[in-house]
């Protein structure tokens, strides 16, 4: 090789050496509170409102997207040496703040059955009392529905069943939003509704596209023949959902929000909505419900009174078993719409790859649809489109994620399963268990990737000297039932500065650590200790990953506080 | 081969170039528009807002530098497929027309088509015209050196619940009709042109026993002319004796049909299971000049097998005579014919030529996207004067490949194949109808 050439490489090697060691030098060893996050629901002026064409936005995300992230060598840096970016609006906690886009709920405090059973919702539906004006017809989407206003003047979109799977779509929507409501996410007000068809009018200028192809205006026997489309109820009446407008204000809607990037016009969106902890762990809430269409087109922004733009996930009448007008196909999760990995797969295998999918399928229950928990693996679920929040999630992510999904008890999985108002013996109890199982499965494997161990909170330690504090932890998979307290094992380093005060202690099945008592001398303001717990399950396991606690102690009390955690990835 | 992907190449190219001038647009766009408007009315100079945080650090910026100026001419590209795109979805004229010709009740629709012998093509159907099944079909191609193909046709005229009758009027001009001489072995190296020129007017009846099985019978006229015929090989293969015909004048013969057709396949698109047979004879009759007079007889059988999960095996046996009454004689462009997508692929339309085929194929068919499935094929084939004054399996023209086939729920959409055989390798494209399923 020639000197020039030898030259060049060992540039190149000491320059990739240099990355290695920048990207690996950026650990956990020390404690560094991340930036507070300002609340981002400051009165700012009305943004304009956006359109995201679905053809171009999967051109975006199914191709470009992936050959940039392929080329991106800071992203490949971080890939191969595991220090995957990390989000950007988490706390000390590792938890995200409350914000335009979420807000904490089930987590920080187990919802009650009734809180289940409301939901977002303000009111009990559409006022029946009057005729329900239509004055728009649902062009979008897979399902048939129109636009209506009632007595009250309150604006509704009201979408029906597909025919032979009467309260499948309607069901998995209002399942779906109590589900996403509760774990934080803003949703919009979706109501079971039984209706009189009777009560429905015509508007005026209603246009629609007939059979001939010709957009004009509707007549009544138009709508009856799109109402002589959908399946009714044996009493004559008919099932609907009935999504509230967010605001009867047209002119507030602004359109779907990306899952990239931010809003230009709008400076309370100052995180990159791939970098927001909410948006990478919805996929997590996502992969539970069998929500696989989130592309930005099932999201809404709206300003709100208040001055400030609120996000929004919206039409869930294709999660669970439903896809909207039929039951959810087999492949859904398995394979992106279009994906041209396992389209070359396929190809080259010459069909002797068989994909779990492609076993004959039942579908056990007609008003649930395809929804079933075998061959469930959480963390291989592919989406509609790519979607690059959930393409940029972590570990720590996907636990936050995974934290929200456990935090659903069986009773309140039960009580949001009862809002879908089945008919069908023996569905409700159906969706409510492969709910459970699915949740179970996603905490199992989340939960052991990365260290479990949270809630920490300082005490009084019972009996001990004056001042003497324990450091209490909860075990989530203990906590959620998924693992036994009698057989884990925690153990802990406590340091103080570069000094062990006890270093790999093992302890036996307690949740608590009794944290060193009395005033140090010479000790300053920074009096930062550093607590790192691991646990195993079972003697010939190896120890889990690490999560620090970070404490300072007062010098003149000697009393700790909690400073943040880390948790190694 | 050489020139089908020299031309593929320029229309790639040109698309790159159209996307690339769209994308360029489309960058200079959304890089201008934005900083315009944020100067305009932005929120920042009036109150104190938190700062945009950057989706990379300035370390990760130099780092993805190189990518990024590599990747800068594909996303050009992407740009001006996404704005394609958008246009597309969202221009109300392109909807309007598409709506206009493709009724949503199915009247009427207006389609593409491809074949190898008519070129690229539209059919336009309207259907309910006379009766409420039946279908006017009208249909105009164009391929290389002109060829053309306009036809007309009246189909599935409900007589009664079993009874329907069908009316069909086709001109075609053929330029450039490949001539490899005559029989199993005629040589790859004589292949010579002549353009066939052939109107068709023809009237059938037929009938539906059953959902599945239908016997028709067709009278029809067809006149032939060769516009080339100077052709040298045509010439040498007439004066050998090897081709008894007359090239002058026009031939008009009279066709009387009879057929038989079950098909018993589970769908039309992508088929599983089931077996489909046509068996149908025929008898040509020269009514000018009286000289040829012959009879056809032809019998094709598939089975498709599932073999496990949607990955299928056709097998596909095919028999043909074609035989002259006492003294007449045949038409070499009615003898029966080796090559091409529906015999042997890997060769060429019409590379073998004799009074008698049989042919023998095995397709596996495999899912590889939704309505993508990819298939390999072997092919084997031989025609002669006599099929059964030898054994079958002796003297066999073997062609094999592979390729990709869409399907929908009304039959195949498009199919691309590649095929081996002694000649080379051939591509074939074909788009709508005219496949077998």
């Amino acid at each position: 090789m020639s000197p020039v050439y030898t030259r060049w490489l060992r540039a190149l090697m000491l320059t990739l050496a240099a990355l290695f060691a920048m990207v690996s030098c950026t650990s956990n060893s020390y404690f560094k509170p991340p930036e507070t996050i300002p609340d981002d629901r400051q009165k700012i002026p009305k943004p304009k409102p956006v359109k995201i064409n679905i053809g171009a936005d999967i051109i975006d995300k199914q191709f470009s997207l992936q050959l940039e992230q392929s080329l991106d060598l800071s992203r490949q840096l971080r890939n191969i040496t595991g220090r995957r970016k990390q989000a950007m609006n988490i706390n000390a906690w590792d938890e995200v703040p409350d914000s335009s886009w979420f807000t904490n709920r089930n987590t920080i405090r187990q919802m009650t059955l009734e809180e289940i059973v409301r939901g977002p919702n303000s009111l009990d539906g559409p006022d029946q009392s009057g005729v329900w004006t239509i004055f728009h017809i649902k062009e979008e989407g897979v399902t048939l529905g129109f636009d209506i206003e009632d007595q009250r003047g309150d604006k509704y979109v009201i979408k029906f069943d597909p025919v032979g799977f009467s309260e499948m779509q309607s069901g998995a929507e209002i399942v779906s939003t109590k589900l996403f409501y509760a774990a934080g996410y803003n949703v919009p007000e979706n109501y079971i509704v039984y209706f009189d068809p009777k009560i429905l009018r015509l508007g005026e200028n209603v246009k629609f596209v007939d059979n001939m192809g010709v957009t004009r205006l509707m007549n009544q026997k138009d709508l009856e023949e799109i109402l002589g489309r959908i399946e009714y109820r044996s009493d004559g009446s008919l099932r609907t959902t009935a999504s509230k407008y967010l605001t009867n204000q047209q002119e507030n809607i602004l359109g779907p929000f990306r899952y990239e990037g931010t809003r230009n016009d709008d400076p309370n969106d100052f995180i990159p909505h791939e970098h927001r902890r909410e948006l990478r762990g919805l996929r997590v809430m996502a992969v539970w419900l069998n929500h696989f269409d989130t592309k930005a087109n099932n999201t809404l922004d709206y300003y709100t009174d208040e001055g400030y733009v609120k996000h929004f996930l919206m039409d869930f009448g294709s999660t669970l078993g439903s896809n909207g007008d039929e039951p959810m196909p087999p492949e859904i999760g398995y394979e992106n719409s279009f994906d041209p990995g396992q389209v070359l797969i396929n190809l080259f295998t010459l069909g002797f790859y068989v994909k779990p999918w492609e076993s004959p399928k039942v579908i056990p229950y007609r008003s649930i649809g395809y929804f079933v928990p075998d061959n469930f693996h959480p963390e291989k679920y592919k989406f509609i489109i790519p979607n690059p929040a959930f393409e940029n999630m972590t570990d720590r992510d996907a636990y936050w994620g995974a934290k929200l999904v456990m935090s659903f008890t069986d009773d309140q999985i039960r009580t949001a399963v009862a809002q879908g108002q089945y008919s069908e013996p023996g569905a409700a109890q159906y969706l409510a268990q492969v709910l459970i199982k699915r949740r179970d499965i996603i905490g199992k494997y989340w939960f052991s990737r990365i260290n479990c161990l949270d809630k920490f909170k300082l005490r009084e330690t019972a009996g001990g000297h004056e001042g003497q504090q324990d450091l209490c932890f909860t075990d989530m998979a203990v906590a959620t039932g998924l693992e036994n307290l009698d057989r884990t094992r925690y153990r802990y380093d406590l340091k103080h500065g570069t000094t062990y005060f006890h270093k790999e202690k093992t302890i036996g099945a307690s949740l608590y650590i009794p944290l060193p008592a009395g005033v140090m001398k010479n000790s300053s303001r920074d009096d930062i200790w550093e607590l790192k717990l691991q646990l195993r399950r079972t003697p010939d396991q190896k120890w889990s990953k690490w999560v620090k606690i970070f404490l300072r102690r007062n010098p003149d009390s000697g009393r700790f506080t909690i400073l943040g955690i880390s948790r190694q990835e | 081969m050489r020139k089908w992907f020299s031309s593929l190449g320029k229309k790639v190219g040109m698309t790159v170039l159209c996307l690339t001038l769209l994308g360029l647009r489309q960058m200079l766009y959304s890089y201008s528009s934005p900083s315009i408007q944020e100067k305009k009315d932005s929120p920042r100079s009036e109150q104190k807002y938190p700062k945009k945080r950057k989706s990379r650090e300035t370390w990760e910026s130099i780092v993805s530098l190189p990518g990024m100026i590599l990747f800068l001419p594909l996303r050009v590209i992407f740009l001006g497929s996404q704005a394609a795109a958008t246009f597309l979805s969202e221009d109300k004229s392109l909807r309007r027309i598409n709506d206009l010709l493709n009724s949503d009740d199915g009247i009427r629709s207006l389609l593409p088509e491809y074949s190898e012998v008519a070129g690229f093509g539209m059919v336009y159907t309207h259907r309910g015209l006379i009766t409420q099944g039946s279908k006017l079909k009208a249909r105009a191609s164009l391929g290389l050196k002109f060829r053309r193909q306009f036809e007309i046709s009246m189909q599935n005229i409900q007589l009664s619940q079993t009874l329907y009758a069908d009316i069909l009027a086709r001109y075609r001009y053929l330029a450039d009709e490949p001539f490899y001489g005559y029989g199993n072995k005629s040589n790859k190296q004589d292949l010579s042109f002549f353009a066939h020129r052939q109107v068709t007017v023809a009237g059938s009846m037929g009938f539906h026993p059953h959902k599945r099985v239908s016997l028709f019978t067709q009278i029809g006229y067809e006149s032939n002319t060769l516009i080339d015929t100077e052709n040298q090989s045509i010439m040498n293969a007439q004066s050998n004796g090897l081709i008894p015909f007359s090239t002058t004048p026009p031939v008009s013969l009279s066709r009387f049909n009879l057929a038989f057709h079950y098909d018993g396949k589970n769908h039309p698109g992508r088929p599983t299971a089931g077996m489909e047979l046509l068996a149908s004879g025929a008898v040509y009759n020269d009514f000018r000049e009286d000289d040829f007079r012959f009879w056809k007889a032809s019998l094709d059988f598939s089975q498709y097998v599932r073999l496990f999960h949607d990955r299928i095996l056709v097998i596909r046996l095919k028999g043909e005579l074609t035989e002259p009454f006492s003294n007449k004689n045949i038409p070499f462009y009615y003898l029966s014919e080796l090559g091409s997508r529906e015999t042997v692929r890997g060769f060429r339309r019409g590379r073998f030529r004799d009074r008698d085929m049989i042919l023998g194929s095995l397709e596996y068919r495999y899912p590889i996207w939704h309505l993508f499935d990819a298939l390999l094929f072997i092919d084997a084939g031989k025609v002669s004067k006599d099929i059964f004054a030898h054994p079958l399996t002796k003297e066999l023209h073997w062609g094999y490949g592979g390729g990709i086939r869409i399907w929908g729920d009304k039959g195949m959409i498009a199919k691309i194949e590649i095929a081996k055989s002694r000649d080379g390798i051939r591509v074939t494209f074909v788009l709508g109808k005219g496949v077998v399923g």
